[in-house]
């Protein structure tokens, strides 16, 4: 009950201390504004398309283009603004604050770990949104939401949760500049690159977080660069995901705990 | 004056030097597991190595180095201006990447892995070799400055981070649409790497250049709004 209790408490300040970050606002809003300055500014491009329909796609399909374009960009963001969550108790002392306490290092991570990326998804979400109220009222539809809520929880949030995972942990063990460069590298590298480049790539297999496979196998989309997926390969790419964040975040807690105890 | 530059080097740290040499000798790597496979297209991967990543890994550095320093209370009472300080920091990592690249091109054009730009035909020798260097200084100035600017502008380093990486990532993401739109071609730092015959190659270079040159400008004023900077503290972002 103990540890309930702290991990309970450790997610609620994690939330509101997230929520309240200027830096995740000021990182997320001049983000949707680039993306809308190029839908708006550019003609026949993936935005465009989508507000307009010209290839008269269903409903579901424009959802899951839309969370495509937000899977490819976002997760940028959530990433980078979370990798300083772990250090920052080092860098402020707080951490040794903490480590007085009884609390248990596994509650309180895991407590920062689901508190943060929470909060950080609070504006994905009300981008995410926006697009499906847009998308709402180009179809005529009231269905949207009612549609946007499983995309978003199968096609986003195994992805976010992924990628928060690893930038909760790596940052621990190398510098920040060097985790942001690998970051971008790997998302580049694993979730962008075509296939046709020739270069040995995750981007086409089901350990993706851009979430190509969850959303072509439950979904019937097309994500680039999967074009087509079983339910069963969505199942597995949706476990795949959380199992592997798990991992990482359990690594974190032994870690830490270890450090911990030889201290 | 060397004395200030060796402290300005250790305080650096040893990474932020080796960040350009590792970034190319991945690269190196990389060519080498293509060749052996005999896949992909290696001249478009070594343009891409100077293009797209060093100038990435620059604006990475600049965008910590600027924005964190244990002694800027300290700083700002001396009698150089903190704004100097800060050029002089990003000038050895322009200078160093620039060092790195300039070797890197002499051994990619050895290897005949450069890549074929139209407009630079037109040049002879010596010319050639110069305005090829256009290649990863034209990015690398145009990421240093932005990076600069916004850490500056906003005020932490994590927030010009992100947006650098995503504006990075957005123009991966959307090159043709950057290469056929107008009014983007002037912000297109990948012109070498999906358009090398592209008509517009020199103009974006130097449309580069001269945005970064504005944007370091700028990022001069800021520097010398000494409140915004005792306001970025480390850790409250």
């Amino acid at each position: 009950m103990e540890h309930l209790a702290v991990f309970s408490g450790a997610c609620r300040h994690e939330f509101r201390m997230q929520l309240h970050r200027q830096a995740m606002w000021l990182t997320f809003f001049p983000l949707a504004l680039i993306i809308a300055v190029l839908g708006i500014g550019t003609p026949n491009n993936a935005i465009i398309a989508l507000l307009t329909n010209p290839a008269k796609k269903s409903l579901l399909g424009e959802i899951l283009d839309w969370a495509h374009i937000i899977n490819m960009v976002f997760p940028i963001g959530v990433g980078i603004v979370l990798a300083d969550r772990v250090q920052r108790d080092r860098q402020t002392r707080v951490e040794e604050l903490l480590e007085t306490t009884p609390a248990q290092v596994s509650a309180r991570i895991l407590g920062k770990y689901l508190g943060s990326t929470g909060a950080t998804l609070i504006p994905v979400i009300g981008f995410y949104l926006f697009g499906i109220l847009l998308l709402a009222l180009q179809q005529h539809s009231v269905f949207a939401l009612l549609q946007a809520i499983p995309v978003f929880l199968l096609t986003i949030v195994p992805g976010m949760v992924f990628v928060s995972a690893f930038s909760l942990t790596c940052p621990v063990f190398m510098r920040m500049p060097l985790y942001w460069f690998l970051f971008l590298g790997y998302w580049f590298w694993g979730n962008l690159l075509p296939p046709s480049s020739g270069i040995p790539s995750l981007s086409s297999t089901i350990l993706t977080p851009l979430g190509g496979y969850i959303s072509v196998g439950f979904f019937g989309g097309t994500a680039y660069p999967i074009f087509s997926a079983t339910p069963l390969q969505a199942g597995e790419s949706l476990l795949l995901l959380l199992g592997i964040a798990g991992l990482v975040i359990l690594f974190l807690c032994l870690f830490l705990q270890r450090q911990h105890v030889r201290k | 004056m060397l004395s200030r530059f060796r402290h300005e080097c250790v305080l650096l740290g040893r990474w932020t030097l080796l960040t350009p040499i590792l970034i190319l000798l991945g690269f190196a790597f990389i060519i080498r597991l293509l060749l052996f496979i005999q896949r992909g297209d290696v001249v478009r991967v070594m343009t891409a190595s100077l293009e797209m990543f060093l100038p990435l890994s620059v604006g990475m550095v600049i965008s910590t180095i600027s924005t964190q320093d244990t002694a800027l209370e300290l700083q700002l009472t001396l009698p150089e201006s903190y704004a100097s300080t800060v050029f002089y920091r990003i000038t050895i990592v322009i200078l160093w990447t620039a060092l790195v690249a300039c070797v890197s091109t002499l051994v990619i054009r050895a290897l005949h892995l450069w890549p074929d730009i139209t407009q630079l035909k037109a040049y002879g020798p010596p010319i050639s070799f110069l305005a090829m260097q256009l290649v990863w200084i034209a990015p690398t100035l145009w990421f240093a400055a932005l990076s600069l600017f916004l850490s500056l502008l906003l005020r932490s380093s994590l927030v010009s981070g992100t947006l650098v990486g995503a504006i990075w990532l957005i123009e991966i993401i959307a090159h043709s649409l950057f290469a056929t739109t107008s009014w983007l071609r002037p912000v297109f730092f990948m012109a070498t790497t999906y358009a090398p015959t592209a008509a517009f190659w020199m103009s974006n270079r130097f449309e580069l250049i001269t945005t970064a040159l504005v944007l370091l400008l700028l990022s001069w004023q800021l520097l010398h709004q000494t409140e915004a900077r005792l306001r970025s503290a480390k850790g409250e972002e």
